[in-house]
């Protein structure tokens, strides 16, 4: 409650409730995040149609695929591959390794929400001391020159908060899925309607998922009503490791 | 329910259920851990040595076996005249109730094996392949008192903080979608820095395409009581919806027959990357998500009573044994040529032509032979039964189309003719003859030349395929309303049904001495820096035909050529061989056909 609270102060960038924010809470505890890239090789990306024509190339020339983003593949440069991408005509870049690698940790609260996110910074859940955030390790040196304090999530994930959301129809499911939330389920639900005027029923769907922050504010944005459940307590089974 | 399905559905579903609740050697009364899961396979190896064999198909990230349970007559010999079914469980860690699915399905094959002939027939005829876990690390995840029971990927340490990907987003027909997968490395939807990127997923895939004939497969989540068939990545209908949809219903009715649970049909969202739509997208492989018990709920829903188990095991085996039987049963068929037997394949893609013409079935004709445009004619189709008793409830779809190469049937452009259901099909097999009326004017290319496919349909003998090579329940005839003239260019044409890049291959054969055939030259590469992407990828896979992106058609003029011997009314056949390869990295299945013209010398 009070976590959601704050959110909102936060994100309507409410500059007193943010002095009150930054200047109350003790800094965040954690390990050091190693901001260096993943492998200090080169890095080259190029265009491609599809996955398919990645697929292909990695098969063909044994690209070392960093990742796919979008379109773009990101791979370790390597000497003997070069000629023959020029040859098929590929447009190669070389990429920056501090725009290329990323971290997933834990931030203070000391910059703005707004802030992050026009810094390209993706903010995947909310806790009450920092946020837990998505960057690049480019970014997020930027932050800590400017003084966040950033720690390593050091095994604790985020993970999604359990919900429970009522739709109208088939369409909202797939507008809510193509949102990224993880659907457990979604099947209808009967429900008398509203008005006793009319007899017959109105069909409900309900979704149960599991979403991060960032996606139940998005959820919210569209006018979905989204329940917060508990996530059920851990299930001990005996003897059976 | 369909009528037709319905009737017999009821004896057919119990007659597998019933014998499967007899016999109970593995304790399903709580959910096994990943080394009782282990032991178990060690067992019932042990108990059925002449039938089960236990492989390792590779490696997870964290170094464990993926394990392969084999389940066959002469199970150590690789019997590559026999089809292949598949089942797979637990690309999703939290979802320990498919593995429970996996294992009963392998006690109950085994178990029945000396008793059930039916099933025995089918196990004879089959390798069937369970691999009960293909995700190992998550599912020992699961299990570790410093894991997470709700964990759901891998375990790939993703280099950034985070851990896992899922491996039902890390298929490559279609990754990389946002449409239900997440390039977010946080995400329960990630799905992976690349397609395959997984050592599990490259592993089964490349199991999978060492496999010779493979006729099936399934792939067992949970949860919220759905089966599911391609396509995930989009909520169009994939190409051969009908026959996905008749394997689909009937699976939904013997399922719904055991304890009275309705699973649905469709999720309501989409998922790309996804296991079907690889296997239906790039082999034209029928294959389905059965989601399991529970019907609906939260977290928790991963973590159902251990009393669902059972019932979850016992609503779900029918289903399974139904596949089964399509695959090792030829009980109706048609011939896709004179000397066809009914074996699936009844040809083969030889890397430049079909092994047979099979668009030539002889248990498709007209009466009378020569089709007049406009004119109804009697067209016949003769259903043979192999069974060696009556067949009710037999239902058989008939189509006509411009016959294109890469044609399939169902598919989205050919029209129906007629549809018969309820009939009945004597031990001696029948012909169905119904009215035709045969097209006016010309096919979309200019010819009078019309392809006539027929699917015969059964609720204990589905098509699992559209292909008419691969399935004996699917049987083409190619027909010309008038002859072709030497002189006149004949065309072949092809329509790209794949829902990727692919390369057509055309051929011809079956000349006699003399006679030659002039197709016209492949276009030039053009220059390097203005290549395509379809052009890329051409090079990449070394191709050698022409290339045809989704949905696109072509039309190729083919020239005949007589020898100077050849005198007026001396006739000729012409076969036109025609494969379409997607331009996809691994193993590239021919989906293909073919067509015969009659040539005759003025
Ligand atoms: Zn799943």
């Amino acid at each position: 409650m009070s976590k959601h609270l704050i959110c909102r102060l936060v994100s309507m960038s409410c500059v007193v409730a943010l002095v009150l924010l930054t200047g109350c809470e003790p800094k965040i505890e954690g390990k050091p995040v190693n901001l260096e890239p993943n492998d200090p090789r080169p890095i080259l990306s190029v265009q491609v149609a599809d996955a398919d024509e990645a697929t292909l190339l990695v098969q063909k020339f044994g690209l070392e695929v960093v990742r796919m983003e979008g379109l773009t593949v990101f791979f370790f440069e390597d000497a003997n591959q070069l000629p023959h991408l020029v040859d098929l005509g590929y447009d190669l870049k070389r990429q920056n390794a501090y725009d290329v690698f990323r971290r997933v940790v834990r931030i203070d609260r000391s910059v703005p929400e707004a802030e992050l996110v026009a810094n390209g910074v993706r903010i995947i859940n909310r806790e009450k001391q920092y946020l837990i955030v998505d960057a690049t390790i480019g970014q997020l040196r930027a932050l800590v020159r400017s003084g966040s304090q950033i720690v390593a999530i050091s095994g604790h994930e985020p993970r999604p908060r359990q919900v429970r959301i009522a739709v109208e129809s088939m369409e909202d499911v797939a507008k809510i899925g193509a949102m990224e939330v993880d659907i457990y389920s979604a099947k209808p639900e009967r429900k008398e309607s509203i008005d006793s005027h009319q007899t017959d029923r109105k069909v409900k769907i309900v979704i149960y998922g599991g979403a991060f922050d960032y996606q139940i504010d998005q959820l919210k944005d569209v006018g979905y009503n989204v329940e917060i459940l508990p996530e059920p307590a851990p299930i001990k089974r005996g003897g059976q490791s | 329910m369909k009528k037709w399905i319905k009737a017999t559905l009821w004896a057919f579903s119990l007659t597998f259920a019933l014998s499967g609740l007899s016999h109970a050697d593995i304790d399903f009364s709580n959910f096994h851990s990943p080394s009782q899961v282990d032991t178990i396979l060690n067992e019932l190896v042990a108990a059925y040595p002449g039938l089960a064999q236990l492989s390792t198909i590779g490696t997870s990230h964290g170094g464990m076996p993926i394990k392969a349970l084999k389940i066959s007559d002469n199970v150590a010999t690789d019997e590559s005249d026999e089809g292949d079914v598949l089942f797979v469980a637990m690309h999703h860690a939290r979802e320990w109730i498919s593995v429970e699915m996996a294992l009963y399905l392998a006690e109950q094959i085994l178990s029945q094996y000396s008793t059930n002939p039916q099933l025995q027939a089918d196990v004879n005829n089959l390798e069937i392949w369970i691999v009960p876990v293909v995700n190992p690390d998550g599912f020992a995840y699961t299990w570790s008192p410093s894991g997470y029971r709700f964990w759901r990927k891998n375990r790939r340490n993703n280099g950034d903080g985070t851990f896992g990907v899922d491996l039902n987003r890390n298929w490559g027909y279609e990754w990389g979608l946002s449409s239900g997968s997440s390039g977010s490395t946080s995400s329960d939807m990630y799905r992976g820095p690349a397609a395959f990127s997984e050592p599990e997923i490259s592993a089964l895939r490349t199991f999978v395409n060492g496999l010779d004939n493979l006729k099936t497969m399934l792939t067992y989540h949970s949860f919220s009581e759905l089966f599911l068939r391609p396509w995930g990545y989009t909520t169009m209908d994939a190409s051969g919806e009908e026959t996905l949809r008749q394997l689909a219903l009937r699976s939904i009715n013997v399922i719904q027959a055991v304890h009275g649970h309705t699973y649905s049909e469709t999720i309501g969202y989409t998922a790309s990357g996804e296991t079907t739509d690889w296997f239906w997208g790039e082999h034209r492989v029928s294959a389905f998500t059965p989601e399991l018990r529970p019907a609906s709920g939260g977290l928790g829903g991963f973590d159902p009573p251990p009393a669902e188990i059972v019932p979850s095991n016992q609503e779900n085996l029918p289903a399974a044994l139904a596949l089964i039987h399509d695959a090792g049963a030829r009980e109706l068929w048609m011939k896709d040529y004179a000397a066809d037997t009914g074996v699936e394949p009844s040809a083969v893609w030889t890397g430049t032509n079909w092994s047979h013409a099979f668009w030539v079935s002889p248990d498709i004709w007209t009466v009378p032979a020569t089709l007049d445009q406009g004119a109804t004619v009697d067209l016949n189709i003769r259903i043979r039964n192999n069974i060696g008793t009556t067949q009710t409830n037999v239902r058989l779809d008939i189509y006509y189309t411009d016959p294109r190469i890469s044609l399939e049937f169902p598919n989205p452009d050919a029209t129906l003719i007629a549809s018969r259901t309820s009939l009945t099909v004597p031990s001696g097999g029948t012909t169905v003859t119904v009215p035709w009326t045969v097209p006016v004017g010309t096919n979309s290319w200019g010819e009078r030349h019309w392809c006539v496919g027929a699917i015969v349909m059964h609720d204990s003998d589905l098509p699992l395929t559209t292909e008419a090579r691969r399935s004996s329940n699917v049987a083409i005839r190619n027909f010309n309303t008038t002859e072709t003239v030497v002189g006149t260019n004949l065309v072949v044409a092809a329509t790209n049904y794949l829902d990727v890049d692919a390369e057509l291959m055309v051929f011809v054969d079956d000349l006699p001495p003399g006679w030659q055939v002039v197709l016209p030259p492949r276009p030039k590469p053009v220059e390097r820096k203005k290549l395509t992407s379809i052009e890329r990828k051409g090079l990449l896979v070394g191709a050698k035909g022409r290339l045809l992106r989704p949905g696109d058609t072509i039309y190729l003029p083919v020239r005949v050529i007589p020898p100077s011997t050849a005198g007026t009314g001396d006739k000729v056949d012409i076969n036109v061989h025609g494969g379409l390869l997607p331009l996809v990295a691994g193993k590239r299945t021919a989906v293909g056909n073919g067509f015969t013209y009659q040539v005759v010398v003025p």
